[in-house]
Parts: structure tokens; sequence; C-alpha cells
């Protein structure tokens, strides 16, 4: 044998043998360097964007981040809209092969997410989805992706995931959070409910984007809305993004934080009273405000009816939705008299002394009369007893132009100065279109009409010594990025030009309105001078007809049914720290401001000064404590 | 494949070297053994880059879990915040005082100065003293 090899050896060793092997070997990797050199040139070269592109996709993550949205505080930062972490619960139906593990699963979501029931979610749960092409033909295709709960609360997620989690170690069935993935949401919350949703309104959501479409949210949308950017980067297989690579992961800014300068005890107390108003008097609606005469800024406001910004079912009605107090205008009545007054006084036409005849009550020359017939009365009386001949007359003696300017320094038919797109300026005719009877009606606050705010903001005016001010309610708006707030700069205040010494005469005749023979001694707190003016107008009401016989059912007109009654004033009367304006729509049984509205004013301020603190500055009757 | 030493043109590899280094064959090994340790430290540089990347990876990674943990604390944190918020919303407290039969009544003017909220640890070191009160404010106990 070993011969035989070394035989062989030999004409194996031969160097005709050696140079037919090398060759052979040098020609077989050449051919192989060939085609792994065109191989290559194929995919670096001939192939190389559609190889670069696959690449990328691999790889390659795309990611829209938005940040949060900016949210809303009170003045001293209580949370009043937020925005409230969800997960959206998502599942993989391909990967749950098994059909004990897909029926499990069903039965896990359908005991967590009752919106479906376990048939529709073993249905739903099915590895494979049939789609319809164009030509109606059912093509069957992987199901890899079923949306089970967009924004899901974390609590039933937690409880979600407490189920899906396997049992021990020894439990050997698939783990379905492998299956069950979760992937952060967002929804708008309003943590107080009904409490201001008027003035905050609400955010619809389309498409993953927020859509507002009501109130501050919609108004300052530009303000709290975050930034959006798109996120490109190298991932690894797990789906993190590669340290090494050149990524530039941008973090998207939030929106800007606004503060109110509402307070919310004080906004809670408002809205607590008002609910009292619709117990007691069912009205068709009523709102409120209360202000800081020395700046303007609103401190509370507060309508019904209202909505619940959680609650769908709450939108459907227009009248709880829209802001009533800015956009609703409405005759103010007998709130309108003391500024006719006021510039009478100013203009030494009248003193508070002066006697006006009051016709006993029906002023036939001018179609107008009082609740009460009264023979003659002191200018104070006309306002303490809410005279319409009394102011009427005060009024003629000022003439057309001297009513309107009277009545508009104070700032009616102008715009209030918050931020509100839709707030109305209501309804007022230039002196040179008025008619014979004008000059009588718009003193006592009929023939033109104003809003609640406009209102505030003219007692504003009263209460800070004619100083006007631009009604105010955003505080500051802070960036959450830097932490700074930009307070927001007051607009100032609006001269009317009014007689401080004639204005503390005004004062007290309105001050005389809550005393115990005044119209709104309802009205009167305990320990404090008020200065007030009740206000009831009636309501003009549309034509009312048959739709079935086309007949007329109701005229068009004023009518003697519906009233507005309003209560306007301050509190202390002399440095006044609060302004509230009440407007009660329609309350059925009772019609007179005094006897609806002054409580409601009553009520309130008595909480709100306590809740700041204000001393009182009248001796104080004695409290019995420990009596019930 | 027969891989002894060959004879090419009838000189084998080993003789020609030998003649070539003066008889001694030892550089061919030292050349080899440098060439060997060169690709170690290549191979060694190598696997270093490619360790110390893959522990990079995995760092990122970990940083990106405990990234996503805070975000998960920092959402919880927030939901926390916003539940507070429903919580002391005044028509939420006032259905729980009317539930408990708490009979809260608010204080008549003058008639707190002030609050001091204390523990019971600090309220046992604090001597008693006749609590001031308004002059216009007197505590009957009538009707008790």
């Amino acid at each position: 044998m070993g011969q035989k090899t070394n035989a062989g050896d030999g004409a194996v060793n031969s160097p005709e043998s050696i140079r037919i092997r090398s060759r052979f070997i040098l020609g077989l990797l050449i051919i192989v360097g060939v085609v792994l050199g065109g191989r290559f040139f194929c995919i670096q070269v001939l192939q190389r964007d559609y190889y670069l592109k696959e690449a990328r996709r691999i790889y390659t993550k795309k990611q829209i981040v938005t940040g949060q949205r900016g949210e809303i505080f009170d003045r001293n930062g209580n949370l009043l809209v937020a925005n409230s972490p969800r997960l959206n619960v998502e599942c993989s139906p391909y990967n749950v092969v098994k059909d004990e593990d897909r029926r499990r699963l069903a039965w896990i979501l359908a005991q967590h997410f009752p919106e479906k029931n376990y048939r529709e979610y073993y249905k739903r749960l099915d590895r494979y989805r049939y789609v319809a092409g164009d030509d109606g033909k059912l093509t069957k295709r992987k199901n890899q992706y079923f949306l089970v709960k967009r924004n899901a609360s974390l609590e039933r997620v937690q409880l979600l995931k407490k189920s899906l989690a396997p049992t021990g170690k020894k439990d050997k069935r698939l783990n379905l959070l492998r299956v069950v993935t979760f992937s952060p949401g967002v929804v708008r919350a309003y943590p107080k409910g009904r409490m201001l949703a008027n003035l905050l309104g609400y955010v619809d959501i389309e498409n993953d984007t927020i859509k507002p479409r009501n109130g501050l949210e919609k108004r300052f949308d530009h303000t709290m809305t975050p930034e959006k950017i798109r996120n490109v980067y190298e991932r690894t297989p797990s789906g993190h993004p590669i340290s090494f690579a050149n990524n530039k992961i941008i973090v998207p800014a939030n929106g800007k934080d606004i503060y109110l300068t509402i307070i919310e005890p004080l906004q809670a107390i408002l809205e607590e009273e008002l609910n009292t108003v619709v117990e007691e008097w069912h009205p068709e609606g009523v709102f409120a405000a209360i202000a800081d005469p020395r700046s303007g800024e609103i401190l509370a406001i507060a309508q019904r009816p209202t909505f619940d910004p959680g609650d769908r079912t709450t939108y459907k009605n227009a009248g709880a939705v829209r802001m009533r107090y800015a956009q609703d205008i409405y005759e103010p009545g007998s709130l309108a008299k003391p500024f006719s007054v006021l510039y009478a006084l100013e203009r030494k036409l009248v003193t508070p002394e002066d006697k006006i005849n009051c016709e006993k009550g029906r002023w036939h020359e001018k179609k107008l009369t009082d609740v009460s017939s009264y023979d003659m009365l002191t200018v104070s009386d006309v306002i303490k007893k809410s005279s319409n001949i009394g102011t009427a007359k005060i009024a003629m003696m000022l003439g057309k132009e001297g009513v309107y300017h009277a009545l508009t320094r104070f700032g009616f038919h102008t715009r209030s100065g918050l931020p509100f797109t839709a707030e109305q300026r209501g309804f007022f005719l230039p002196p040179a279109r008025w008619d014979s009877l004008a000059i009588t009606r718009i003193p006592i606050g009929y023939s033109f009409s104003t809003t609640l705010l406009q209102l505030l903001r003219a007692y504003c005016g009263l209460a800070n010594n004619g100083k006007l001010p631009y009604l105010k309610l955003i505080h500051g708006i802070r960036d959450p990025e830097t932490g700074n707030m930009e307070l927001v700069p007051h607009k100032g205040f609006k001269e009317t030009g009014a007689d401080p010494v004639q204005l503390y005469k005004l004062i007290d005749m309105m001050i005389s309105v809550t005393a115990k023979d005044g119209t709104a001694r309802r009205a009167a707190i305990p320990g404090f001078q008020v200065a007030g003016k009740t206000g009831t107008s009636r309501k003009n009401i549309e034509a009312l007809k048959d739709p079935v016989t086309g007949k007329i059912i109701r005229k068009s007109g004023y009518s003697t049914s519906e009233y507005y009654t309003s209560f306007a004033g301050f509190v202390p009367a002399h440095d006044p720290r609060l302004v509230m304006v009440i407007t009660v729509d329609n309350p059925r049984g009772g019609k007179g401001g005094g006897a609806v509205a002054a409580p409601v004013f009553r009520r309130t301020m008595e909480r709100a000064l306590r809740y700041l603190n204000v001393q009182p500055t009248e001796p104080f009757p004695e409290p019995v404590v420990g009596r019930r | 494949m027969n891989l002894q030493p060959v004879k090419i043109g009838g000189n084998s590899i080993m003789g020609e070297r030998r003649r070539r280094n003066n008889g001694n064959t030892g550089s061919y090994s030292g050349f080899v053994i440098k060439f060997i340790l060169v690709i170690i430290a290549f191979m060694a540089v190598l696997v270093g880059h490619l360790y110390l990347r893959q522990q990079s990876v995995k760092s990122a990674e970990r940083t990106d879990d405990i990234k996503k943990q805070i975000m998960d604390v920092k959402a919880e944190n927030r939901n926390l915040r916003n539940q507070v918020a429903g919580l002391t919303r005044w028509e939420h407290i006032s259905r729980m005082i009317v539930r408990f039969k708490l009979d809260l009544k608010p204080a008549m003017h003058g008639q707190i100065l002030n609050i001091g909220v204390y523990t019971p640890e600090q309220a046992a070191t604090i001597p008693l003293t006749p609590l001031k009160v308004a002059s216009n404010v007197s505590f009957s106990t009538q009707g008790r």
C-alpha cells in the first residue's frame, strides 16, 4: 500500500500535476472572484438605490412627535383644563396562533373593555382578514393590527396588564403582553366639570388632531398649540434609536399655559348660587359675573344652562354652549338709570334733594308708568324707588345728546376688552335717529341693548371713581419649558370725565337702594354698605305663528309675562372690592330684580367677601355662635 | 490533499529558503508569528470596537427604556394631578359634606382670626392659651 501510495504521490506531486491543480484553483478563484465582483457590482452600483431604500426602510424609523397642548389655570394655579394621559390598546392578532390563546385574549378584553362582547373580540382576533379588491374579490391578508381601545385610562390599562401577565414561571401559555401593546395618547380633560365650561370651551379630535370649537380653547389655540416635529432616526431591531448613528431626535416644544384672572373658589361660589336660582325660579337662563373694579379683572363668570365638556350629550343645547354673558344682548332696564342721573348731577341740572313730579305713577303724555304711584320724589328717591317717570324727566333735561353721552362714556355699545371674538356690541342708535319717545325710554334702559359684560364694565366705572377699566381675563401666559410667566399687561382705563363728588352722591343714592325701604333691600349685606341697582325689563319677543293654520298666536313686541330681571352692585360701597352683575332670563313666578336677582347678589357677595377676608365697614350685627 | 513540502523544479521550498537565509529557516516562523500577531491585534481591535458598539447600543436601549419609564411616571403624575383637581372642586366637596353628614358651616365674619394646622406632635408642644376673638363676636351656649 505504502509503495503504491508513494508511487501515486509521485504522479500526483509531479510538476505537471501541480501546475494543473494550481491553474485549476486559480481559475476557480478567478471565476468566484468574477462572480462575486459581478454580484457586488450589481448590488453596489446597478441596484444601489433599490437596496439603499430597502435598508433604510428597515432600519429607519419615522415618528411624528407632538408636544403637550397648553393647559389653563386660574389665577392661583388651580387646574381648569388639563391634558389627561391615556393609552391606546393595540393588538397583533396574527401572532396569536393557538385558538386557546385567542379565546383567552378575547375573554380578557371583553372583561376589561365591555364596549364589545366576547364574540366580537373573538371575531376581530382572527389571524387573517379578508380585504375586498377593486374587482370585488376577497383577498386573504395577515391581520397584524387591531385597535382594541383608543385612549383608555391608565387605571384600566393597569388592570388589563395584570390580567394579561403570565400567572407564574410555570405558565407556559403564550405571554399575551407580547401580543397586546400600548401606545401613548392624550385627551383634553376638564377636571372641574361644568365649572366655567362656556368660557373654557371644548375641543374635538379629528384625525388625531385637536380642533378647538369654542371659548378660550378656540381663542387661544395658537398660544396653546404645541410644536409638531417629524423625527427620522436609525433604529435597532428592538426599535430603539442607534446610539452611534447620526440621529437628530428633536423634542417638540409644549404649548403655553394660560393663567386666568378667575379665582376658583369665587367661581365655585357663583356657580353654586346660580344653581340655587335655577332651582328656585326655573328661569330660561341666568348669567352673572364678578369683577375687581380697580383693575377690571374678571374674578368669576358663570351662566346657566351650561354644559359638561366631558359629556358630549350636553353639547346639543346651543343656549348652553354659547357665552350668553358676551353674546346675548338685552335691554338692561333700570340698571341704566344711574348713568343719566349722574350726568345730570354733574351738569348741575339737579341735586339729590331736588323734587321731581312723578305723575302719580302714570305719565300719559309719554305713555310711561311706574310700578308704584309716586307723587313727588327727590332725585335720590328716584333712584331708590327706581322711578321710570322721574328718570325720564331728568333725562329730558339732558337732551338726546346728553343721554347718549351719559351712557356711551361708560362703555355702552363698545366691546368690553375681553378676548371674545363673538362678543356683541349691542344695539344703540345715534341720537339723530331717535324717535320722539326714545329720550324717555333710553335712560330707563329700553330702546337700546347691551351685554352683561358691558353692564359689568360700566358699574366697574362707577365703582372706580369714574375710571372705566378694560375688562381683563388673562392674567399671564406661562412657558412650560422655561417656567417663565409672562404677565399680560393691563389695557388701562378710559376716563369717563365723571365728577368724583357727584359720583359720591350717586353712590349714596345707590346705597339707599339696598336700604330697608329700597327696591333691593334683599341685597343688603350685614356689616357692609352695598351700592346697587335693580333692573327689570320686558322681553322683546318675536311673533309666534301657528305652524298649521299660519295664524298669529302671539304678536311681536314687549311681552307682558316674560322679563329680564337683573341686579348690579358693588361692595363695600365707597371702597369697592367687588362688582357683580346678575341677570335672570324670565324667572317663573317672580319678575322683580329685587326679589329674584338681589338675594343672589347678597348670598354670593357674603361668601366672596368672607373668602377674600374683606373686613366689615359697618357695625356688624352680633352673631350668635353655637345656636342652631 | 497531500500538504507535505514539495519540490518545484527539482528544489524543495524549504531547501530554497534555507539557501536564501544561510541555512536558517527561523525568520519564516518569525514572519508568520508576527503576521499572526498583527492579525490578532487587528482582530482584537475589531472585536473590541464591535463589543464597545454593542455595549453602547445596549446602554442606549437601557437609557431609552429608562426615559420611557420616566415618561410613564410623569404621565401617572399628570393623571394624579388631574384627579386631585377633580376631587378639590367645590361641587365634589359639598357632596362629600352632605354624604358624610359633616354639617360644616362657613365661619362668620371675625370668628376666625387665624388657623393653625399642626401635626399631633407639634400640637402637643403648643401651650394652651385662650383664643383671641374679635370683640364683636360672642359665643353663646344658649339653645344647646
